[in-house]
């Protein structure tokens, strides 16, 4: 079977969609084979990607999989004879405080989230466009589509844990425009009372151009936010 | 499947998504608004969690929508597909819109509880002067469901028609379109998948983004205006045949229902709002601003004039041409 | 949604104690375990970590995994009990950030694990290849756009996407495989040698 057909079963197995008799297969491939665990891997990255979720550190150096391989090492070997065992060690995991940072996991995780700091100090919103960054940009955007750089306040070195947030790019029809914003309060007005059927706007063009919501919208204080959460 | 007589067949860009149908035979009345008293309930009543897929004009989106109906209460959360991380929570009459994008969020007040995917309300024995209803005899597939098509076609070109895919087994509008009585399709959602839980849990109906140090931004109703002493009133005889000022007989009597309204006219289907405002009205701080001409924003219409020192803003759910003439039926007393 | 043949087969081989087949099991659900996680531990690096343990208890719990509802919702159901015990710790313990001695020397070795690592990319990287895959999707030709989004947004099971799309099963299974592999292309030119390309560490 080429290469190519055998990865084509892996993406199939990924998904859950291979049958019985070929998933065993290739599942005894992927043991085997460290360039087809990485293609899994990178399958399960994509997803996420897809998705918008947070990605859970893609790189092998921080990869939370790597992290439980580590683990997994110094656990027993399961046996059926061992659901006693797994019960205790599960009971006792759970009386070992995470917090304390010094399991390995933790003090690696502790320095992302430092270096994190350090990172986001040097993207303050500024000029808008970190030129620290653009060193390490790659390919040139497409015009239609503006990643915005994440923006946070600095915080002292020990106490504070923030991260840059995940990205998120800006649906191309905000593009501002000479459009209908004064007229948003009306239709508001309208649909808060009629009760039209099949009444529909481009939602992703809510927020820029014609539809900016945040118009005529006041500020919420700390106390009403804090309120809601 | 038969083609109806001068089979109004459509396309709607080349996906593969949107694909031609062959319209199958349609029979009379009573079965449609059957069919459609049948959808509403299960819009009413059900919870569903799918994803849609929405066109107007060329601009096309896909949205998931989580919907719950409980005790009483509906919270709706949509999610955005296009990396913007948008997100849409509607928890009765409040509404919040979370951009990661853009860290902001905005909650808005409105004046009541309302669904993205709205019911047809208002068919009765009048609907059948200015709108033709018929429905399939038989069930059609689309996308996997099985759904019977109802059509609700104007008779003239002064108001929009609508067709609905039916969903056999739930009543679940699977596929909806507001059409013009040329046969376009001005507008599309469809579902590429549906699931009816019986019970949808809270994380779900949660925003995903995380909101630290995002701007939270308030939107209120628009506040009450001056006491502007109308002297317009919507001529009848001008309106455009079927369309006449109504009450809200759901409301409470006392409550006004937009500050501004002074008229909602409706021919049973179609709804469009009249605002009616001090020509100088817009200076004001929370106040209106003013519109010019005529605007479409998605599928609703919106005009502006001044008349008499005054401002009249018109928006409906109809063709623009209609918007203007109701326009022109506001005259002063 | 019918049974996933893939995630039984490694259970059944996790059970009969191979560990790989858990390790593939790790690296195909770490995201999703990741995001829910950060539900309720908005800290990301407190989520991988309790993420991580998640994985572990899953792991010793995974012999008396039967089969009665899919390996995901059962790992889902530990992750998030997880989760929720490790904020009652937490809140528990509020000393995370007290100035005990353990505490200051912690931090000072971490001072130093900062100035040798080479974790500032790392960061950076997250999101550059969050950048690449994004468009990588938009380049893709409509179908296979269609295909891969599908599945991974909404899950659609191949049977779905078919009759969504109006193709053949084997046509969707081809799109998917075709998407990954461009967007996969992409990802290799931009980061050459990275991402597990070539050895696996640890």
């Amino acid at each position: 079977m080429s290469e190519q057909e055998q990865i084509s079963q892996l993406s199939a197995l990924f998904d859950g969609e291979l049958p019985r008799d070929q998933a065993e297969l290739v599942i005894r491939r992927a043991l085997k084979d460290p360039a087809l665990r990485a293609a899994w891997s990178r399958y399960s990255l994509i997803g996420a990607c897809v998705r918008g979720e947070p990605l859970a550190a893609a790189l092998p150096q921080v990869d939370l999989a790597a992290r439980v391989r580590t683990r997994l090492a110094s656990e027993p070997e399961l046996s059926a004879a061992g659901k006693a065992d797994a019960d205790n060690a599960a009971a006792s995991a759970n009386r070992t405080s995470l917090w304390r940072r010094g399991a390995l996991g933790g003090a690696i995780a502790a320095s992302v989230a430092l270096v994190s700091l350090v990172i986001v100090k040097s993207m303050m919103p500024g000029t808008g466009a970190p030129a620290e960054l653009t060193a390490q940009q790659v390919a040139p955007q497409p015009a239609a589509v503006a990643t915005v750089p994440p923006q946070a306040t600095p915080a002292p070195l020990l106490v504070a844990r923030e991260s840059a947030p995940p990205s998120y790019t800006t649906p191309v029809d905000d593009s501002p425009g000479r459009r209908s914003a004064p007229l948003f309060n009306y239709v508001a007005a309208h649909n808060d009372v009629a009760v039209s059927a099949v009444r529909l706007a481009p939602l992703s063009s809510v927020m820029g151009g014609g539809f900016d919501l945040t118009q005529d919208a006041v500020e919420m204080s700390a106390a009403e936010v804090g309120a809601r959460r | 499947m038969a083609v109806t007589a001068g089979a109004k067949m459509v396309r709607l860009g080349a996906a593969c998504l949107l694909a031609v149908l062959s319209w199958p035979v349609l029979a009379g009345s009573t079965d449609a608004r059957a069919l459609i008293g049948r959808m509403n309930e299960a819009l009413a009543r059900r919870n569903y969690d799918g994803v849609f897929v929405q066109q107007i004009g060329t601009r096309r989106e896909t949205w998931r929508i989580i919907h719950r109906m409980r005790d009483g209460r509906m919270t709706e959360r949509l999610i955005s597909t296009d990396g913007s991380g948008r997100e849409f929570v509607r928890d009765g009459s409040e509404a919040v819109w979370y951009f990661p994008d853009r860290k902001v969020v905005l909650v808005e007040q409105r004046g009541r509880a309302s669904g993205y995917i709205t019911a047809l309300y208002g068919v009765d024995a009048d609907t059948e002067k200015f709108y033709q209803l018929r429905s399939s005899e038989q069930p059609v597939r689309v996308r996997g469901f099985m759904a019977r098509l109802v059509t609700v076609e104007p008779r003239d070109a002064l108001r929009y028609g609508y067709r609905y895919w039916i969903d056999e087994k739930t009543s679940m509008p699977v596929r909806t379109q507001l059409v013009a009585a040329s046969g376009e399709v001005i507008a599309e959602i469809s579902f590429i998948s549906m699931a009816l839980p019986d019970m949808v849990d809270e994380d779900l109906l949660k925003p995903d983004a995380d909101t630290t140090g995002f701007r939270w931004m308030r939107r209120d109703k628009p506040g009450a205006p001056s006491s502007v002493r109308t002297a317009f009133v919507a001529r009848q005889d001008l309106l455009p045949p079927g369309f006449r000022v109504k009450s809200f007989p759901n409301l409470p009597a006392a409550a006004d229902p937009a500050p501004r309204t002074r008229f909602i006219i409706s021919d049973g289907l179609a709804w469009v709002s009249v605002f009616i405002e001090d020509a100088s009205a817009g200076e004001r701080p929370g106040a209106m601003r003013r519109a010019e001409g005529l605007v479409q924003m998605g599928t609703t219409a919106a005009y502006s004039l001044t008349a008499a020192g005054h401002r009249i803003t018109v928006v409906g759910d109809v063709p623009a041409d209609t918007v203007r003439s109701i326009a022109a039926a506001i005259q002063p007393e | 949604m019918s049974v996933d043949t893939g995630d039984l087969g490694l259970v059944q081989r996790v059970q009969k104690g191979d560990k790989t087949a858990f390790d593939l099991l790790v690296r195909k659900y770490q995201h999703k375990v990741v995001k829910l996680v950060t539900r309720y531990l908005r800290d990301p690096s407190e989520a991988e970590d309790v993420a991580q343990e998640a994985f572990i208890k899953a792991y010793r719990a995974i012999p008396q995994f039967r089969g009665d509802s899919a390996f995901y919702t059962w790992l889902y159901r530990i992750a998030i009990n997880t989760a929720k015990n490790a904020i009652v710790s937490r809140d528990r313990n509020p000393v995370e950030f007290d100035l005990d001695m353990q505490n200051v020397e912690e931090s000072n070795s971490m001072q130093l694990r900062l100035a040798d690592s080479e974790t500032p990319e790392s960061l950076l990287q997250t999101e550059e290849i969050r950048t690449t895959v994004n468009q990588a999707i938009e380049a893709l030709p409509e179908d296979l756009r269609t295909a891969i989004v599908l599945r991974e947004l909404e899950g659609l099971s191949y049977e779905d996407i078919a009759q969504a799309m109006d193709c053949p099963v084997g046509t969707v299974r081809s799109r998917i495989f075709r998407a990954r592999e461009a967007i996969d292309r992409r990802l290799s030119e931009v980061f050459e040698g990275g991402l597990g390309r070539t050895e696996e560490l640890g």
